[in-house]
């Protein structure tokens, strides 16, 4: 479990996250949304230690990230993928990129080698095995690091805006990445700009002003922030089928379709 | 007068291993007032056009020119043309050298030769219409959050005041009301008769705010025209880009449910909305 308790920090002296409680358990699949400013790559830096509390305490499994002795424990845990994929490659080919952070966590050398490719299939780039990275697109630089973090087998996976620098195509692959990972038994936190992309999870934060001020299914939060947030025609769409108790939860373009399609077949056969 | 490319080609690094060419062929006119979006797959050779277009990469062969003005003349015709093509680079990061904010978006209007007492006023100006709080002037650009840093790459590019405003991704990372405010700041400069280029991976950006889409594949200009022509082609999946979920949606439903006609009253309206995409 990921615990905030009270959680206050500041920058200098610009308060950026202000009494923050919040309690993440195993397995779940969360968005962080909110407003530029609002503080969420603050709160993700404070989970893996890279940013401490001003006051207040941040948990990993038990862990006080405030405690030096731990963050090396806690960074194990926690992977942590960047919205700028390039500053967090290392190695000069695909593979070695990979094997790089197990290494540091001093994974044994024939397990090393197993992993690389189960993660390098899961992300479905075993081809691209011995390329170098900076001949990669953006999308598959992305998605290496996610690779790379995966690797390591860390319990939580944290990521910044995975999908605000690439093509739709990639973004779909990565938003689908995040629903295998999830179902793979991760626990992973992510924010977006993109709200068509929070359909895929069961659990919306919304940030503002440093402040938590809605946590709930995507239908709830978005009922609250529709004003301050905007809307779009596809959420707004899942939102009427919900008011008329077609479907009972948001989902992607995917499962949305089968289930319409599940809808309308039983009623042409009425 | 218009940018012009004439048979331009661009090749990184080259005569080395990592020759590499970004840009093949490309003939492209931009007159004065329009308003061009740019698609295609990340690594297409969408940033090195609009490079190319303020003369910070000079063509390998071909030219470019800026109302007439060569960008590859070895003079200072280069002061000229960046005082024309303003660009917001993809990674603002790449662009800020000063110690604060207002020193970042004054530089060029003081480089270009704004008095003193009026660069306070251009500042101010330039913040407010992208949205950053006045409190941000005093800060380093390094230490803002990532929309915020953005905001100021805009900023700093539009306190100059250029003919030609060009934008590689500038809506990456910003949060919804503030593309907005980004779109209706676009907006307001086209009726100033600024010519606006953007770069986007956002369909719906594209056919909402441009009149002329321009769809990259592998350093080559694959479409080029108006709206219509765009949305009715049948090559978005092709070119790297998915239509927005809701016509997805329609066309899965379609594929699967021949006679789309349901009887079921709590559907019907949903699926009529559906089938009005598909058609
Ligand atoms: N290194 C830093 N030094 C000082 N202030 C900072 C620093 N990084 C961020 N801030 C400030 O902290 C606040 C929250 O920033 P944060 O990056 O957490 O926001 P965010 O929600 O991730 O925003 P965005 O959507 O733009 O990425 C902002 O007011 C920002 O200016
Ligand atoms: N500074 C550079 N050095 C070498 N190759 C580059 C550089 N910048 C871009 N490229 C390569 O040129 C091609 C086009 O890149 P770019 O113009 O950035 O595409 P886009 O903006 O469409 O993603 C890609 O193959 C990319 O890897
Ligand atoms: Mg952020
Ligand atoms: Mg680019």
């Amino acid at each position: 479990m990921i615990k905030f308790d009270r959680v206050y920090f500041q920058y200098d002296n610009l308060p950026v996250l202000k009494n923050i409680d919040l309690e993440i358990v195993e397995g779940e699949l969360i968005v962080l949304l909110g407003l530029n400013g609002s503080g969420k790559t603050s709160l993700f830096k404070m989970i893996n230690g890279l940013l401490k509390p001003s006051s207040g305490k941040v948990f990993v499994d038990g862990m006080d990230t405030k405690e030096e002795a731990l963050l090396w424990e806690i960074r194990k845990k926690v992977g942590m993928i960047f919205q700028n994929p390039e500053s967090q490659i290392v190695g000069t080919t695909v593979e070695e990129d990979i094997a790089f952070g197990m290494e540091n966590i001093g994974v044994p050398r024939d397990e090393m080698i197993g992993r690389v490719d189960q993660v390098l299939n899961f992300v479905k780039m075993s081809e691209l095995k011995h390329v170098e990275p900076h001949r990669l697109s953006g999308g598959q630089k992305q998605l290496l690091c996610i690779a790379s973090t995966l690797a390591m087998h860390p319990k939580y996976m944290v990521m910044d805006e995975p999908t605000s620098m690439i093509d739709p195509i990639s973004r779909e692959n990565i938003l689908k990445t995040i629903v295998d990972l999830h179902r793979l038994g991760k626990t992973v936190l992510f924010s977006t700009h993109i709200l068509d992309e929070i359909v895929i999870a069961p659990r919306v934060i919304y940030l503002r002003n440093g402040k938590i001020v809605f946590d709930g299914s995507p239908i709830e939060v978005i009922n609250s922030v529709r004003e301050e947030f905007g809307t779009s025609d596809f959420i707004e769409f899942q939102s009427d089928l919900c008011r008329r108790g077609i479907i009972d939860h948001f989902m992607d373009v995917e499962k949305l379709s089968e289930r319409l399609v599940d809808l309308c077949q039983s009623s042409l056969k009425k | 007068m218009p940018i012009l490319f004439e048979e331009v080609k661009y090749v990184y690094d080259p005569r080395t291993p990592f020759e590499k060419e970004a840009l093949n062929n490309i003939n492209l006119k931009i007159s004065e007032g329009e308003f061009v979006t740019i698609l295609g797959k990340t690594g297409s050779g969408k940033s090195t056009l609009l490079q190319l277009m303020n003369g910070i990469l000079k063509p390998s062969s071909g030219t470019v020119s800026v109302d007439k003005i060569l960008t590859s003349r070895n003079d200072d015709s280069i002061f000229n043309i960046r005082r024309r093509v303003g660009l917001v680079f993809q990674y603002p990061e790449h662009q800020f050298f000063e110690e604060n904010v207002f020193k970042e978006i004054a530089f060029g209007p003081k480089n270009f030769g704004v008095e003193a007492n009026e660069l306070n006023r251009v500042v101010l100006e330039a913040v407010e219409m992208v949205g950053l709080p006045r409190t941000v002037l005093s800060k380093s650009p390094f230490n803002l959050s990532g929309g915020e840093k953005r905001k100021v790459a805009i900023a700093s590019v539009i306190s100059c005041n250029p003919k030609y405003l060009v934008f590689d991704e500038p809506t990456s990372g910003l949060d919804p009301v503030s593309v907005n405010l980004f779109f209706d700041m676009v907006k307001r400069f086209r009726k100033f008769g600024k010519t606006i280029i953007i770069v986007t991976h956002s369909v719906k950006e594209a056919i909402q705010n441009s009149e002329r889409i321009i769809v990259m594949t592998k350093g080559q200009i694959v479409f080029d025209g108006d709206i219509q022509t765009f949305i009715k082609s049948k090559k978005l999946i092709e070119w790297g880009m998915l239509p927005p979920p809701l016509y997805r949606l329609a066309w899965k439903i379609k594929e699967k449910v021949d006679d789309f006609d349901i009887k079921d009253d709590r559907l019907s309206e949903a699926v009529s909305l559906l089938k009005s995409m598909i058609n």
